[in-house]
Order: C-alpha cells, then sequence, then structure tokens
C-alpha cells in the first residue's frame, strides 16, 4: 500500500466530514491537486437535475461561472464515451479550449493551459461530478495521475454516496424522532374528536408540508373533518374510489403524487404545482378510519412512506382504542340509562303511563325526533299508533295503519330490527306529519315474554331533524325487550285487576239480585252494574205490550231506566213502537239473541227518530217468560261509539237470564199465594156450604178481622186472615146429629162439640205455610178472658192477642145474623152487647177498639 | 463477592429480555466458541472445566449440568462425549459408549422439562479418524431433542463431509465453531426477518472453498438453523455478503443494506482473515460503527454465522424490540464489532506477525510483543467510545487464536 493510497483514505476520510455536498466537493479538488501529481489548476462541477454547475476553481483567474454546462458539453471536453465516464474512467487530454463548455469570455482563463486531466466521478450510473485538473506544464500527467485519478473518482463516487446515505439517514433518524414524538402524542389522546383536530397538525409536524388536511370515513364517504391551511376544504367530501385518498384507504398504503397528474380533484381550487401524500389511517386490523392528506410544493420523498405508514397506523390504532373506549363507554351508558330507563319504566302504574314513558326513552336513547310505539289490533288487522313522543306527537297518536303500508308493518311481519338512513325513498314509509322529508328510520319489534309480536317500537328524524345510527337498533332493542315485557305484565295485570273487578261487581250483583224478588228492582240493579262495567251510558228495562198478536206488533214500554248522571237522553225512549223481527228490539225478541249495533249512526235498520239523539253503540238482550217475549234490556251509548267486548255480550246475556228467571219466579209466586188463597177460602166456604154458618160468615168475619187487626196495628195481617177463614174447621169433624142438633146438647155431646177447637188445630198442624197467628185462632177463638171458655179455660192474656181479637169479631158477627136458635140483632144491640161482655168474656181493648171500627164503618157508609 | 452480588443485582435490575434460563454449553474455549458466554445472555460452565486442547474435563461437565435448571440448553455434542471438536477427531470411543454419554442430555431434559437445541460436527477431513462413529452418533439421535443440526467442518475439495451430510436425516451446513451462537439465535431471538445482499450477485451461484455447496445454498440453510426467515423487503436485518474484489462495491452494498434495516457484514473474501481494504474503507468512511456486526475469523460458513447471530440477537431494533433496554443492546452491539475488529486485526496483522517471529507454543513475551506491534494500528471509535486494547494472550499457545482483552473509553462520540 503506497502513500498515495494512504493519502487517498486519509482524504477519504476527511471528507466524510465535510457538512454539504459542495464543501465536500471543494475539498476534494484540493485534495485531488494535493494527491495527483502534475495538477496545477483545477475546477469541480457538481450535476444538478441534468446540468453542471461549478462548484470549485483553483488556479484559474477567474470568478466562478454561474452558468451550467450540459452533459454533452462536458462528454465534449472529457473527449470519451458516457461508458467510459460511468466507469469512473479519467481522461488526459491536451487542451482545445473551443471543445470546453465555457462562455467564449471564460475560454481565455484557459489560454496558457495545456493539458486537462478530467475525471468523471459516477455515482447510481450517472456521472455525478466532474473534476477538471489542469496542466499548464507542456509535459503531459504522469502515467500514474490516470490510475490515481481513477481511484479518486471511484472512491469519490463512493464518498457521495455515503454523505447521501448520511443525510438520508440522517433525515430519516429525524423523521423517526420526529415519528416516535407524534406517535407519543398520538397516545395522549382521549377523545377521537380531538385527535382528528390533531392530525393534520401532526403530519405536518413529521413532514414539514404547507398544508394537510384529515378526511373521516363515514360510511360510502371520506369527509374533511379538519384542516390546517385549506379552510375552503373543511366539509368537503369524497365519494367513494374518488381520488388518490380512497385509493390509499383501499390499497392501505401511502400514495404519493404530484396533483397534476391525477384526475378529477376536490371542488376546492386546486393547486396543480403542489404535491400530495395520502396516509391511510387504519387500525391492526386493516380497518380504515380515514385519510390524512399532507400537501407540498416540493415532492415527498419515498424514504418518508414507512414513516408515513407507521403514522398512519398509530393514528389508526389510537383511533381504533378510542372508538373502542367511546364504544364501551356508550355502552355502558346506554346500559346504565337502560337500567334507569326499566326502573322508570317498572314504576308505570298503568299501561298507558307505560307507553308514555316508553316513547319519551326511546327518544332519550337515541338521538331521534319521534318516537311511536304501535300496537297490533288482530281484529281489525291494523297497527294503531298508541303513544308518541316528540315532533309531530300528536298527530301521530290513534293513527291505524292498514297491512302493507307502513314501515313499522316491515319490521311487524319481519320480526327483526329496520334501520333506513333515509326513508323518504320508501314508498310505504308514512308520514304523520303529511310532509314526505328525508328522514331516518329505526323500527324495533316489541315483543311479549312468550315471543309474540305485540307491536313495533320506532323512532325517525322525519320533520325535525336529528340523527340516528344503525348502532342505535341495541339500545332500542334492549328497550323495547324491557318494554315488552313490563307492557304485558301491565296488560296483564290490568286484564286481571278488570277481571277481579268485573267479577267482583257481578258476584255483588248477583247477591243482590238473589235478595231482590222484584223484576223492576232487579232491572234496576243490573242496569247500574252493567252501564259501570260496560262502559255505555245508559240502559233500561222494557216491557212488551203487544197490541196486535197476529202482526206481533206493540209497544216497549220502559219500566225503568238507568242512566249515566247528566246524560237525559233515557226520557226519549220511554215507548218505543215495536214489530217483532224489525228494529233492533224486534230482532232480538224475534231471534232471541243479543243483537249488537256497534254503531246505530251507520245501522241500516235504524229509525231516524232515534238517530236523532245521537245514538250510537247498542246492546239489547230479549227477555222471555215462559217462552213468550216479555221484553228487553237494553244498553246504549250516546254521541262516542263505545268499545264492546266478548264479555260484555256474555255478561248482558247472564244478566238477562237471571231477570228471566226473576220474571219467572215472580209470576210463579203470584199464582201459588192466588192458588192457597183459593184453597184456604174453598175450606171456610165448605162450612158455610154444609150450612154450619150462616152465608157470609166466613168473608165478613175474614174482613172484620183484617181491618180491626189494621186498627190495632197486629203484624201479621195475613195470619189473621188465614186463622179467620179456617177458625171452624175442625167442626167439619162433628158429626152432623150434633152439629145440626136443634136443641140443648148433652154433656157428652157439648165436649165433642167443645173439642172442634183442638180438631182443627190439630188438622192445620201440618199445614206448614200457616203461621201460629191463624192455629192460634183456630185452637182459642172461644176461650174467654174471664176462663168461662173453651177447649182449656184460659183467662186474659194467656190467650192469645189474635184468639182475644177474632173471638170479638166472631161473637158480633154471630150477634147481627140470625140463627136457628135466635133472630138477628142490631148492630148497635150487638155493640152494646159487646161492651157489656167488655172485660168479662172479651178483651175490652179489643171491644173499644171494634166499636170504633164499626162505627167509623158506620160513619164512613 | 460483593462485587459479584452487585453485578448480579445489576444484571437483574438492568438485566436482557431475552428468554432467561438459557444454558450454553460450548463446543470448547476457544474464542469464536466461548464468545456468547461474555455476552450475559446465557448460563456457561465454569471455564476451568474446559481444558484448552486438553478438551473438557467429561465428568465436571456432566456433573455441572446435571445441577443446573433451565428452559433451554444450546448443546454441543461433541463437548459432552468427546470434550471438544479436536478429541472428536481422534477419541476412539466405541458408538455405543458415545450414545451412552448422552444419556446426560436426556436427563437434564426429562428433568427440567426444557428443551435442547445440539449440534454434533461432521468432521473435518482428513484428521477425523472414527468419521464413521461421528456420523452414526448423529444418525441415531432421531428426534429427541427439539432442534437437531450437524454443521460440517471445513471441506476442501475431496472432503468426503458433503455427501455424508447429505446422508443424515437432521439439518446440515458448512461450519461448525459458530454453531453454538446460531443457535443461539435460535433460541433467544427466532423469527428474524433476513435480507440476504451480495456484494456480486454472481457469486451466490458459486461453490465456496471449505463450504462444498454453492454460497447462497449454505446462506439459506444457515437461516434455517437460527429460525430466521428470508425476505426480500421490509427485513429486521441485512446480512451482507462481502465476496471480495471491489471494497467500494462492498461499502456501497453496505450502504444499500443500511438503507433498509441494520446491516450484519460477513466479510468471506478470505479465510481466516478479512479484506483490509474493505475495513479502511468502512473505516475511512466512517461505516464500520453503524454495523450491526462484522465477521471475518473464520471460514465463509464461520463468518456467515457469526454475523447473523450477533446481528440477530444486539442490533437495536431487533434487541430492543425482545424487550431489551436500548443502551445495553448499544452496549453489546458495541462490544461485538469491537471483539470482530480484533479479530480482523489479528488475522490480517498480528497472526502473520507472530508467526514470523515466534514458534509454538507461544509465550506470554510474544504475546506482549505482538500486542506492542498492534497497538500502532488505527483503532475505531465504537458507539460506547475509542476501541482501545488492553492486552492479549494466547489462550491455545499457538497463533491461530488470540484472546484479546479491551475497553471502550472516551466519552460517548455522539458527532461524526
Amino acid at each position: 500500500m503506497g502513500a498515495s493510497y494512504q493519502g487517498m483514505l486519509a482524504l477519504l476520510r476527511e471528507l466524510v466530514g465535510c457538512p454539504t455536498l459542495e464543501d465536500l466537493l471543494k475539498a476534494a479538488l484540493e485534495g485531488a491537486m494535493r494527491l495527483i501529481p502534475g495538477a496545477q489548476a483545477g475546477s469541480v462541477l457538481l450535476r444538478q437535475e441534468n446540468a453542471y454547475r461549478f462548484v470549485a476553481m483553483r488556479g484559474h483567474n477567474m470568478p466562478l461561472p454561474g452558468y451550467t454546462l450540459s452533459l454533452q458539453d462536458e462528454l465534449r471536453w472529457y473527449g470519451g464515451s458516457l461508458e467510459e465516464a460511468l466507469s469512473g474512467w479519467p481522461r488526459a487530454v491536451r487542451i482545445q479550449a473551443e471543445r470546453s463548455g465555457l462562455l467564449p469570455r471564460d475560454r481565455q482563463s484557459l489560454q496558457g493551459m495545456c493539458w486537462l486531466l478530467k475525471i468523471p466521478v459516477p455515482l447510481q450510473n450517472r456521472v455525478e461530478a466532474w473534476i477538471n485538473l489542469d496542466r499548464c506544464e507542456a509535459t503531459p500527467f504522469p502515467p500514474e495521475a490516470v490510475s490515481l485519478a481513477r481511484e479518486l473518482a471511484l472512491s469519490l463516487g463512493v464518498v457521495l454516496q455515503t454523505l447521501k446515505e448520511r443525510q438520508n439517514t440522517q433525515a430519516r433518524l429525524e423523521r423517526e424522532e420526529r415519528l416516535a414524538r407524534v406517535l407519543e402524542v398520538l397516545s395522549t389522546f382521549h377523545e377521537a374528536n380531538l385527535l382528528w383536530q390533531a392530525l393534520p397538525r401532526l403530519v405536518m409536524e413529521i413532514l414539514g408540508a404547507e398544508r394537510a388536511v384529515a378526511l373521516r370515513r363515514e360510511g360510502s364517504e371520506l369527509r374533511v373533518e379538519a384542516a390546517i391551511n385549506w379552510r375552503e376544504a373543511l366539509g368537503f367530501s369524497l365519494p367513494k374510489g374518488q381520488g388518490i385518498s380512497w385509493a390509499a384507504l383501499e390499497e392501505r398504503r401511502v400514495q404519493m403524487v404530484r396533483l397534476e397528474d391525477t384526475g378529477p380533484k376536490f371542488a376546492v381550487p386546486a393547486r396543480p404545482q403542489e404535491y400530495a401524500a395520502s396516509i391511510p389511517l387504519q387500525d391492526a386490523q386493516g380497518e380504515g378510519f380515514g385519510v390524512v392528506v399532507a400537501y407540498s410544493e416540493t415532492p415527498f420523498e419515498a424514504e418518508d412512506v414507512p414513516v408515513l405508514e407507521a403514522f398512519g397506523r398509530g393514528a389508526g390504532q389510537v383511533l381504533a382504542r378510542l372508538q373502542a373506549q367511546a364504544a364501551q363507554q356508550r355502552e355502558l351508558a346506554r346500559l346504565q340509562s337502560l337500567t334507569r330507563a326499566s326502573q322508570r319504566l317498572t314504576a308505570a302504574q298503568t299501561t298507558e303511563e307505560l307507553l308514555q314513558l316508553i316513547v319519551r326513552e326511546a327518544l332519550e336513547q337515541t338521538g331521534a325526533s319521534t318516537s311511536l310505539v304501535t300496537l297490533y289490533r288482530p281484529k281489525a288487522d291494523v297497527l294503531e299508533v298508541v303513544a308518541a313522543a316528540g315532533y309531530a306527537a300528536e298527530k301521530a297518536a290513534g293513527i291505524r295503519i292498514k297491512r302493507n303500508k307502513g314501515l313499522a308493518w316491515r319490521v311487524m311481519e319481519q320480526r327483526s330490527p329496520l334501520y333506513l338512513p333515509d326513508a323518504s325513498g320508501d314508498p310505504n314509509a308514512v308520514y304523520a306529519s303529511g310532509r314526505r322529508v328525508p328522514a331516518a328510520y329505526l323500527g324495533v319489534p316489541l315483543g311479549d315474554p312468550e315471543g309474540r309480536m305485540v307491536g313495533v317500537l320506532s323512532v325517525d328524524t322525519a320533520g325535525a331533524g336529528g340523527q340516528i345510527h344503525p348502532q342505535d337498533r341495541y339500545a332500542l332493542e334492549a328497550l323495547a325487550k324491557v318494554a315488552g315485557v313490563l307492557l304485558s305484565r301491565l296488560q296483564a295485570l290490568e286484564r286481571a285487576n278488570r277481571e277481579a273487578e268485573r267479577y267482583r261487581r257481578l258476584v255483588q250483583m248477583s247477591s243482590d239480585l238473589e235478595t231482590l224478588d222484584e223484576p223492576p228492582r232487579m232491572a234496576q240493579r243490573a242496569l247500574e252494574t252493567l252501564i259501570d262495567l260496560t262502559g255505555l251510558s245508559a240502559g233500561g228495562f222494557f216491557r212488551l205490550e203487544l197490541q196486535d198478536a197476529s202482526r206481533g206488533s206493540g209497544w216497549m214500554r220502559l219500566v225503568l231506566g238507568h242512566e249515566r248522571a247528566g246524560e237525559g237522553r233515557l226520557q226519549h225512549f220511554s215507548n218505543l213502537p215495536v214489530t217483532l223481527g224489525q228494529g233492533f228490539m224486534g230482532k232480538a225478541l224475534a231471534s232471541g239473541k243479543v243483537q249488537r249495533i256497534e254503531d246505530y249512526q251507520d245501522w241500516e235498520g235504524a229509525w231516524p227518530e232515534l238517530k236523532v239523539y245521537k245514538l250510537r253503540t247498542l246492546l239489547t238482550a230479549p227477555l222471555f217468560l215462559r217462552g213468550e217475549p216479555y221484553g228487553a234490556l237494553t244498553l246504549a251509548s250516546f254521541d262516542h261509539k263505545a268499545h264492546i267486548f266478548e264479555e260484555h255480550l256474555a255478561l248482558l246475556e247472564a244478566v238477562a237470564r237471571r231477570l228471566e228467571r226473576a220474571l219467572e219466579r215472580a209470576a210463579h209466586l203470584e199464582e201459588i199465594t192466588r192458588t192457597r188463597e183459593d184453597a184456604l177460602r174453598a175450606l171456610g166456604l165448605g162450612l158455610e156450604l154444609r150450612d154450619l154458618e150462616t152465608k157470609g160468615h166466613t168473608d165478613r168475619v175474614v174482613a172484620l178481622t183484617v181491618a180491626l187487626g189494621q186498627r190495632l196495628g197486629f203484624p201479621d195481617l195475613e195470619g189473621l186472615r188465614m186463622g179467620a177463614y179456617l177458625h171452624d174447621l175442625g167442626k167439619l169433624a162433628i158429626p152432623d146429629s150434633i152439629l145440626l142438633k136443634p136443641g140443648t146438647l148433652t154433656d157428652a155431646e157439648w165436649r165433642i162439640m167443645q173439642s172442634h177447637c183442638d180438631i182443627g188445630f190439630g188438622m192445620l198442624e201440618n199445614l206448614g205455610f200457616l203461621s201460629q197467628t191463624a192455629r192460634n185462632i183456630v185452637r182459642y177463638h172461644h176461650e174467654r178472658v174471664d176462663g168461662s171458655g173453651y177447649p182449656f179455660g184460659l183467662t186474659r192474656e194467656e190467650i192469645p192477642l189474635e184468639a182475644r181479637l177474632f173471638a170479638v169479631v166472631d161473637v158480633y158477627d154471630a150477634l147481627i145474623h140470625p140463627r136457628p136458635y135466635k133472630a138477628a140483632w142490631r148492630c148497635e144491640d150487638a155493640l152494646g152487647e159487646l161492651q157489656r161482655q167488655a172485660g168479662q168474656t172479651l178483651d175490652a181493648a179489643i171491644v173499644e177498639a171494634f166499636v170504633e171500627l164499626i162505627a167509623s164503618r158506620v160513619g164512613s157508609a | 463477592m460483593r462485587w459479584a452480588l452487585l453485578l448480579a443485582f445489576v444484571l437483574v435490575s438492568h438485566g436482557w429480555a431475552f428468554p432467561s434460563g438459557t444454558l450454553y454449553l460450548p463446543l470448547d474455549d476457544r474464542p469464536p466458541n466461548w464468545l456468547p458466554c461474555t455476552w450475559q445472555v446465557v448460563r456457561c460452565p465454569p471455564r476451568a472445566l474446559y481444558q484448552g486442547r486438553q478438551g473438557a474435563n467429561l465428568e465436571a461437565l456432566w456433573g455441572w449440568l446435571q445441577e443446573q435448571t433451565g428452559r433451554t440448553l444450546v448443546a454441543s455434542l461433541d463437548a459432552l462425549v468427546y470434550g471438544g471438536l479436536v478429541q472428536s477427531r481422534s477419541s476412539a470411543l466405541p458408538l455405543e459408549e458415545a450414545r451412552g454419554r448422552l444419556e446426560v442430555l436426556y436427563r437434564w431434559q426429562a428433568r427440567t422439562g426444557g428443551q435442547v437445541l445440539a449440534f454434533g460436527v461432521i468432521p473435518r477431513h482428513p484428521d477425523a479418524t472414527h468419521r464413521t462413529r461421528n456420523l452414526e452418533l448423529l444418525r441415531s439421535l432421531g428426534d429427541g431433542f427439539a432442534y437437531l443440526e450437524a454443521p460440517w467442518d471445513d471441506a476442501l475439495p475431496g472432503s468426503p463431509a458433503v455427501a455424508e451430510a447429505a446422508t443424515l436425516p437432521i439439518p446440515t451446513r458448512p461450519g461448525a465453531d459458530e454453531a453454538g451462537q446460531v443457535l443461539l439465535l435460535r433460541a433467544l431471538n427466532p423469527g428474524v426477518r433476513v435480507r440476504v445482499l451480495y456484494d456480486q450477485p454472481q457469486a451466490a451461484q458459486q461453490i465456496t472453498r471449505y463450504e462444498g455447496i454453492p454460497l447462497q445454498e449454505s446462506v439459506s440453510r444457515l437461516l434455517l438453523s437460527a429460525g430466521a426467515v428470508a425476505v426480500e423487503s421490509r427485513p429486521d436485518l441485512v446480512l451482507v455478503v462481502y465476496t471480495g474484489g471491489d471494497p467500494r462495491r462492498g461499502v456501497l452494498t453496505v450502504l444499500q443494506g443500511l438503507r433498509e434495516a441494520p446491516v450484519a457484514l460477513a466479510d468471506i473474501a478470505r479465510v481466516n482473515r478479512g479484506e483490509a481494504s474493505l475495513v479502511r474503507y468502512l473505516l475511512a468512511l466512517d461505516i464500520y460503527r453503524d454495523l450491526a456486526a462484522y465477521a471475518s475469523w473464520g471460514t465463509p460458513g464461520n463468518n456467515l454465522g457469526a454475523a447473523l447471530a450477533q446481528g440477530g440477537l444486539f442490533a437495536a431494533p431487533l434487541c430492543q424490540r425482545a424487550g431489551n433496554p436500548a443502551a445495553w443492546c448499544e452496549e453489546r452491539r458495541a462490544r461485538v464489532l469491537a471483539q470482530a475488529y480484533l479479530e480482523y486485526l489479528w488475522g490480517e496483522i498480528g497472526r502473520p506477525w507472530v508467526r514470523a517471529r515466534f514458534p509454538e507454543p507461544l509465550t506470554e513475551e510474544a504475546a506482549r510483543y505482538v500486542f506492542e506491534r498492534l497497538q500502532t494500528e488505527p483503532m475505531p471509535r465504537l458507539g460506547l467510545g475509542q476501541l482501545r486494547p488492553e492486552g492479549l494472550q494466547f489462550p491455545w499457545g499457538r497463533s491461530f487464536e488470540a484472546e484479546w482483552q479491551y475497553r471502550l473509553d472516551g466519552v460517548p462520540n455522539l458527532q461524526r
């Protein structure tokens, strides 16, 4: 290893320490003049794009030329091929100033120079620099100068490369350091929105670009979320697939372009001379959140790509983390609010209260402006809006939606949530406001605990804006679940309560009806309960009066009615003409079935006379007595249609039957009473027919006894009457020989005669329907207060009152009517006799009352 | 004792994060084999159990192993069976007995539940006297260990080693003295993504002296041994294979590699010594200190393996990725570079110088003289400071290998 090689290594070591390329080349020129024998002056040119500019000169008496020389200029001056130059071959040539690329005025400086050793410095297939060594001596460069120059040229190439690499490495390290700083900053963010705002600044911190924007992915768009030095771009949206930003996101790699070279741009004024670097923001799973784009007037370096990718991944991961945290927070908040909601919902006492709470809660859980609960009505096969909150709530409530209309039906039929970012395009969407505006819709099924669909809970943004996200479905579904359970529980509870109440009233009514015998009072009681239970407003118990039995026509007379306070319509219904088979009552009576008219106003059989009273819903149960039409029990609502449940019909039917039985019983009782009366009278009259009594005696004593009992306030008048009818019944058992004996009876005959009281009493003993009063009359009517009577010789109060009472009447009637053994007394004589007997044989107080009775009768006669 | 405790404390508190509990049983105590014991990443037997050219004290070695627990054992079968590489060439031990001596490994494995990564050398031709026994032993081991390979030692033309290797049912490749380091990389930092750059692409297809197979075949077998992955982009480490000729091209290849990842430079232009012109360039251009590793001390297989292993373990990103503190990684990298430079210096200047002047066995006096001579050579500044040799000795009393003492001093060199 020669000294020159050592010297060259020393030179290289020196060159490596140079801070810039120009310094290096200046030092290289100095070193070359030192190392290479024969060099007396020199210059060095450095490549700049496709031309070469002077960097340094030594030994020439001229200022550094400010112009550049082309590769062709240099190759001409070099005198060799490009290949030779790229191999680092120096060439020693005799100087011919006109072959140089210098301007004529500068060529003078070549005067006196004889030889040129032109050294190309090759680097990466280009001549990076030229070192020109000049010699003014006539003798050429010594031979070793060329080989040494080549060594120098090649080494310089390496040094240049090293320096470049070092600069690159330095730059890379700086970038990595900036990246590390930025990544550290990224990790401090706790809120995604703040991070989005910071992203342009952060990327500029790494790249030193002039402006930058951050585009956030929102569905199929990229929207400019933040911008630095480009405010106009804010809010701008980039549809899917457009521009380098989408390319960066979809290809998941950094894109660097010159804007001029790309296709359609942002609508924002473009600066085509700019360069752009689009950095996808993605997490470890490659999920793309958006793009950060940096713009610069100078091109970005390919070496920046790994750093930018690391930045994109770092930011993506932080965004993913924040998003996950936010989602977790949201989920937690949702769970909490759901818990609170279900607590609140649980507090609802009635279905209506609950429904209101549900819709309000749905609004709170989502960002919607309107919330509805629609319940399925199986009878009508409609969905009815039963609760609404938010915008246009009052218009929505009560809306009934037929099948195949409205989005709720789709949710109902598909039993799954439905989310439409914009429902206005859906022909099925029903707008409560009537205005078809772009609005998001989210509906979830509402089911009961057994999984049956009961309706739909929905939210929308129609009319008043707001926001609904697809993920809101989870909150809404959870709410619907809680709501469904509570709703069915509450409905069941209400049903049970209603049922219990109805049952209680029915039991009450039944027990009340049991205590009542009279059909009108029963009907009254039944109507009160029915009106209460059914919610109808009035009711009546009508009785049929057939006038033309053959035509079945007549009148329905209102026996009694009951109506809610302030109604005052029943009066118009007190007499209704009827023809069996026509009109609502006629039909009921003809068919024997309960008639139900939902709305009398729409009923084809309605009478105009009744329509005017705004009769609406009507229920009529026919009443029959012994298979014959008897009347009807009718319930009605006025002004409003009433909702009639099956159970109401059954109830009315049951009451009608109960009433029929009562009517039947009443009729039967009346009949029995009459029959008994007739029988007893017949018995009494039987004695008269046997000529045992004067004709009419029985009827007279019955009438007088009852009258006297009334006067004395005797409680058992019926007993008195019966006793009077039957007082001498025992005489039927007395043989005619004694009974009809004209003369005085023997003692034996008299005892037999006296036994008729006990015999009569014995005959009546088994007749359960006779009261003690009646039997006492039969047994004791011959006792006398002074003990002179028979059969026991009782005295005063020992003799039952009724017997003492009847004794007065019996004696009186015997006195004033003729007997075979006496003539009839005059009334006043008879009364006088009674007064004489008063206190002796007869009760004085009773005689007094009797005398007054007779006196009052005579007086009034 | 107090120092030892303090050191232990320092190691525990600032310790590496490579998998702990790794044992290393070297082939012998020559520098390339023993070097990993100085890296603070493995537990080795006491140096005294290896007795230089006499080979290891086998019973003591087995006894030591029986007392050790650990998760991984990187072991030289030749050390355990014959006492070392030299002994493996001459030992007349019958096959059965040789096999019996490996019981100690199976027992360790069974006792600790740890994994054994082992290598047994296919011996050099023509020195080895019982080649068949050596081969049969390797052949008979089957799949008793987590990993077993057989590097072949110095396959000069006419050596049967390559053909013999082809008959073995286990991975084989050229090499021997680097094998411990390579398997340590496999144990401690597997999965390194390596891009291989040749200064002359055509050299990859050429059969290299001492290897017997094309260079790129050597390299790919080496990567498999090390548990590394060959990649073309985004490497963790670039292995630059310098085959000689134009040092400037070598430098440019290194520069190209540095653009992608840390560079481990295997200087295989010559055997047992580096190429001075390349090293001078690297020093002059201040590139040497940027390398992850450099190796020039042995055959191509030795150098490739050592550069790969040291780069794979201590290059900053890889070393830190494994959880080690940056300063520790930087120190380890500086030390393996210092060691590699001193080895280069020995091969380039020291060995010829001492051979020309002193007969073997070499004395301490010879060591002193040659050390004085070598101190006049330029010493690189490394990341932690100027390299300062402090002495050298000849562990085996011969000129082939020298054991250096050195320090890195001066202020940390932050400016270029």
